[in-house]
């Protein structure tokens, strides 16, 4: 779902492949419900998207509680615990390396929020208006 | 003050609860509450889905004693079933009006043999029709049939219900359900197929990229609780706890 890429060259196979891995891995564990911070015991968190730097050494894993409410204070819980996911995802990775675990929040609903805005425009309104109106 | 209750439909005779939400499995699920109620099927048409059917509110202790649960669907085949059941299809389960809109303000093709390019056609009209809909611009409330399935269900989670999936139904309530309704499995047998609108087209051979993300746009918290209740049951084997 989530579309944090502003970057003009786009990843490799490589890099895709293991970002949906630890994608895949971060889920998991938060199925599982394995942390126990108090602050993320009363929220379900999405994972939309993991990308990892050309050399692998950073995974930056974009995050959401479901309906989108308080995403940055669950990105800095998450970073509290990082050293703990950090420890799962590389065990459950068959990979050398441990890649760092940075937590952003996912930008989708960000940019639906200025969707949002944008609609709201009274000539975009008007403009939304003409092709249905209300029944 | 007085205890919050949640609303649900529930069998007579047996504790089983679930919150019905439109698009997800409801007609199934009426038909299988009847069956448990009276011992028969509803009538030999199963799309006459029953109503009538026991409604009760109940307490958070009070659900959670008993085999309470909502359904959660795939936003993007419930956009398909949307389309094939009320925009094509069978003409008795049509919606006009929205035909009508259609074809009035956007490109619609009719016909009983719509080829692929067509029918991605209709589903694009389709979605700029909802996206107007399920983002409330217009003064008319929003219909359940395309209404964001976390609107309907996020009491529910509130009330601790058990997710389910609608792809595995039938296996995820035997498991939840262990043994305490009776005749469950044989009610399940009993109505024999899902309501299920005719496909011409299979929905993975119409979607398109485009269409895909513009079905993410328009629910993405849909998206994200399906995804959180698919990885849960993957993962655990069981109905996961959504916290919202």
């Amino acid at each position: 779902m989530a579309k944090n890429n502003s970057s003009s060259r786009g990843p490799g196979q490589r890099q895709l492949r293991v970002g949906e891995s630890i994608r895949r891995i971060l889920s998991d564990i938060f199925a599982r419900g394995e942390l126990h911070d108090p602050e993320l015991a009363h929220v379900s968190i999405t994972v939309g998207e993991v990308r990892m730097s050309p050399d692998l050494s950073i995974a930056t894993v974009y995050v959401l509680p479901l309906g989108g409410e308080n995403a940055e204070e669950v990105s800095r819980a998450l970073a509290r615990n990082k050293g703990e996911l950090r420890h799962l995802v590389t065990k459950e990775l068959n990979i050398r390396f441990s890649p760092d675990l940075r937590f952003l929040p996912d930008l989708t609903f960000d940019q639906m929020a200025e969707t949002e805005r944008l609609l709201n425009l009274d000539a975009v309104k008007r403009d939304l208006a003409k092709p249905d109106e209300p029944e | 003050m007085s205890e919050a209750r949640l609303n649900v439909t529930s069998a007579r005779h047996q504790p089983l609860n679930c919150l019905l939400s439109l698009k997800v499995g409801s007609t199934f699920l009426r038909n299988l509450i009847y069956v448990l109620d009276h011992n028969e099927t509803y009538s030999q048409v199963e799309k006459e889905f029953p109503t009538g059917l026991r409604n009760r509110e109940l307490t958070k202790a009070e659900l959670a004693q008993e085999v309470s649960f909502y359904v959660v669907r795939d936003p993007v085949m419930r956009f398909f079933s949307l389309y094939f059941d009320k925009v094509v299809g069978k003409p008795e389960n049509h919606f006009e009006w929205i035909i009508e809109k259609l074809k009035a303000h956007r490109v619609f093709h009719e016909g009983p043999d719509l080829s692929l390019s067509q029918h991605r056609d209709n589903c694009m009209s389709l979605l700029g029709f909802l996206r107007v809909r399920v983002r409330g611009r217009t003064k008319a409330p929003i219909n359940p049939h395309w209404n964001k399935q976390i609107i309907r269900v996020a009491k529910a989670i509130e009330f601790g219900l058990h997710p389910l999936m609608l792809e595995n139904l039938e296996t995820q309530l035997l498991q939840i359900a262990d043994g305490r309704i009776e005749g469950l499995e044989r009610a399940a047998k009993m109505v024999k197929s899902r309501n299920r609108s005719p496909r011409p087209l299979p929905p993975e051979d119409i979607l398109t990229r485009e269409m895909h993300e513009k079905i993410c746009a328009l629910y993405p918290e849909d998206i994200q609780l399906y995804d959180l209740v698919k990885t849960g049951w993957e993962v655990l084997g069981r109905p996961p706890e959504i916290k919202i």
